[in-house]
């Protein structure tokens, strides 16, 4: 049960739009004539908000499907009910009551452009104009096989997602930590928090990579030029550094 | 790019529009308005795109021209189907005697400046999505699915994340969306990645509030100024409902682009929008036709796992317990029964998944 409870108050979040809802079924429920509307949107949206909170529910929901549980409360139509009921409460007060309870359901929620994951997008493609430029760089020429290249880990979810010609040593499966990795010791390398040139030559070599991209911030003990590596481009944050002991498909 | 506008509008506008007149044509003649049938066109070419889809990704790892133009032609099928079937409707309701033209709606200015605000805010989110890039880590699969998709002519063959080879996982291929963003990029030439997270959401955020316009019409009848506050609302909440990561409106706003996204806002609507319309009015009262919404939640059931394979027992539970509450409340088993015809496929699809 508490567990459930921690899933409907994560899923509330910062806002008040659950508490808001409960009060709009309350409202509906004692001011709804019309005995349809009343099933619909009061009746069975209380029964399926009871029914979340059972914990035989959640024990047969995670049969089916683990960890997304919090998918229960979509069935709700809170945005609907809120908007329903609040639309009916203003009743003839329209200009006011709009204004109001707009600043009411404003200030209740959270304002979604704003927030860690948000940025002012850079191209059409939403992805880093950096990241494009170092992509341009390495990817092959038209016709030519694919290339493999390992980019540091804060760029790896962005590269396919502009160019499928580029393969990866590593991606995002190898950063989430509760997903069932297999070892990559070339991502090991590039996690730790000084990069060891020798290593990272070694293990780029062993994955077949044509590229490494190195992060300018990122410490790196030891010099890549010595360990069969030569500098082949850079942007404003990365190097970008062509092995040579992997040969192109096309020189083999 | 006007080529890519073209291609967008008719794929995305035109072609779904006249599919949704195939379903409106057994609605009442006065609910035929372009946002019902515009969504009901939409729900029946993504449960088409999934039935054809599922197949060819499970028998041709590389058949993805082979979906493109089997999609294509039987979109334009239902398209023709559709016109040819609402135009011997209508022709037939003329014969009878039924008014041809609707009276001209008159809007008081105090109605035209909410309908402006409705405008508005729907534009806000549009621009925004255009305008604001959201990291979205899944996009590392969807979006390059789509792409590989695209780029190799493969389905589901391809580690997106590596861009190793790997066998089909079917629990991801049930659910076939990104292959239908590689689709529109195809027949538009516009890049997979782009149609993600530049175009395709202005289609689908006015398709979620056409949604929302469509329930409110039921809601509010005949009370025209109260359509536009209560889509004033909706917009409000949407706007600034990312309170949590959880919430259908963080879905749309931060991965429009996203199964996910479209089963939390668009088709639990959609199922909610035709229980409105079948289940919301007297139907002891009015003998009315209600064929097009029955045909629409039987699509929406065949087009749940298109958004994600999460879906099909989402949709089934919501279908299935509204069902079974209204049937013991009102005391007539043939609501369970009849709304438990429409998960037919829910049911296939569900067994599927349990027994990959």
């Amino acid at each position: 049960m508490t567990e459930i409870v921690e899933i409907y108050k994560a899923y509330n979040g910062t806002g008040y739009y659950c508490l808001m809802f409960i009060a709009a079924l309350l409202y509906l429920w004692f001011t709804e004539e019309d005995k349809h509307l009343r099933l619909l949107l009061v009746i069975v949206p209380t029964v399926i908000q009871a029914l979340f909170f059972i914990p035989y529910f959640y024990m047969a929901y995670n049969m089916l499907d683990e960890g997304t549980y919090y998918r229960i409360l979509w069935l709700l139509p809170m945005t609907l009910v809120i908007a329903y009921s609040a639309t009916r409460a203003i009743g003839t007060h329209t200009r006011v009551g709009v204004a109001a309870v707009a600043v009411i359901l404003a200030i209740s929620g959270t304002y979604s452009y704003v927030g860690a994951t948000f940025s002012v997008a850079e191209n059409a493609y939403h992805l880093p104009d950096e990241l494009i430029e170092l992509c341009d760089m390495v990817r092959p020429e038209e016709g030519k096989e694919r290339i493999w290249a390992a980019f540091p880990p804060k760029l790896v979810h962005y590269v396919r997602q502009y160019t499928s010609e580029i393969m990866m040593p590593f991606g995002r499966d190898s950063m989430v930590d509760t997903w069932k990795r297999l070892d990559n010791p070339l991502y090991d390398e590039y996690m730790r928090p000084v990069m060891r040139a020798d290593e990272l030559a070694i293990q780029a070599t062993e994955y077949n990579c044509h590229y490494c991209i190195i992060d300018k911030e990122k410490e790196l003990e030891g010099d890549l030029s010595g360990e069969g590596f030569e500098l082949f481009g850079e942007t404003e944050h990365f190097l970008v550094y062509r092995n040579k002991s992997v040969p192109f498909a096309e020189d083999i | 790019m006007v080529t890519s506008i073209i291609a967008l509008t008719v794929i995305l506008i035109a072609i779904p529009y006249c599919i949704g007149l195939l379903p409106a044509a057994f609605i009442e003649p006065e609910r035929r308005i372009p946002t019902i049938v515009y969504v009901m066109g939409f729900i029946f070419s993504i449960a088409i795109f999934e039935l054809i889809t599922v197949p060819v990704i499970v028998v041709k790892g590389d058949g993805f021209p082979l979906v493109v133009g089997l999609y294509l032609g039987v979109e334009c099928f239902f398209a023709a189907a559709g016109l040819i079937v609402y135009n011997f409707k209508a022709h037939r309701l003329k014969a009878q005697g039924a008014p041809v033209k609707k009276e001209k709606r008159e809007y008081t200015k105090d109605e035209m400046i909410l309908w402006i605000f409705v405008a508005a805010l729907v534009l806000f989110q549009m621009i925004m999505y255009v305008c604001m890039a959201s990291f979205d880590g899944d996009d590392a699969y969807y979006v390059v699915e789509a792409l590989l998709s695209n780029e190799t002519d493969t389905l589901y063959r391809i580690k997106p994340y590596t861009g190793l080879t790997t066998g089909m996982d079917l629990r991801h291929a049930l659910a076939s969306e990104p292959i239908w963003i590689a689709f529109i990029a195809r027949v538009t030439g516009i890049h997979s990645t782009v149609v993600a997270h530049s175009v395709i959401g202005l289609f689908l955020i006015p398709l979620v509030y056409f949604v929302y316009y469509n329930c409110g019409l039921l809601l509010f009848g005949r009370e025209k100024k109260s359509l536009p506050i209560f889509l004033i609302f909706v917009n409000v909440l949407y706007i600034f409902g990312n309170v949590s990561i959880y919430t259908s409106a963080t879905f749309l706003v931060t991965r429009t682009w996203q199964g996910k996204s479209m089963l939390a806002n668009l088709v639990i609507m959609s199922v909610i929008w035709l229980l409105l319309a079948i289940y919301g009015v007297d139907r002891e009262e009015e003998d009315r036709p209600e064929l097009g919404y029955w045909i629409t939640l039987f699509m929406i059931s065949i087009g749940a796992a298109f958004c994600s394979t999460s879906s099909v027992f989402l949709i089934a539970m919501l279908i299935g317990m509204y069902g079974l509450i209204m049937a013991i409340v009102k005391k007539d088993v043939q609501i369970a029964l009849r709304l438990m015809i429409t998960c037919v496929p829910l049911v296939a699809y569900g067994a599927m998944y349990l027994l990959i």
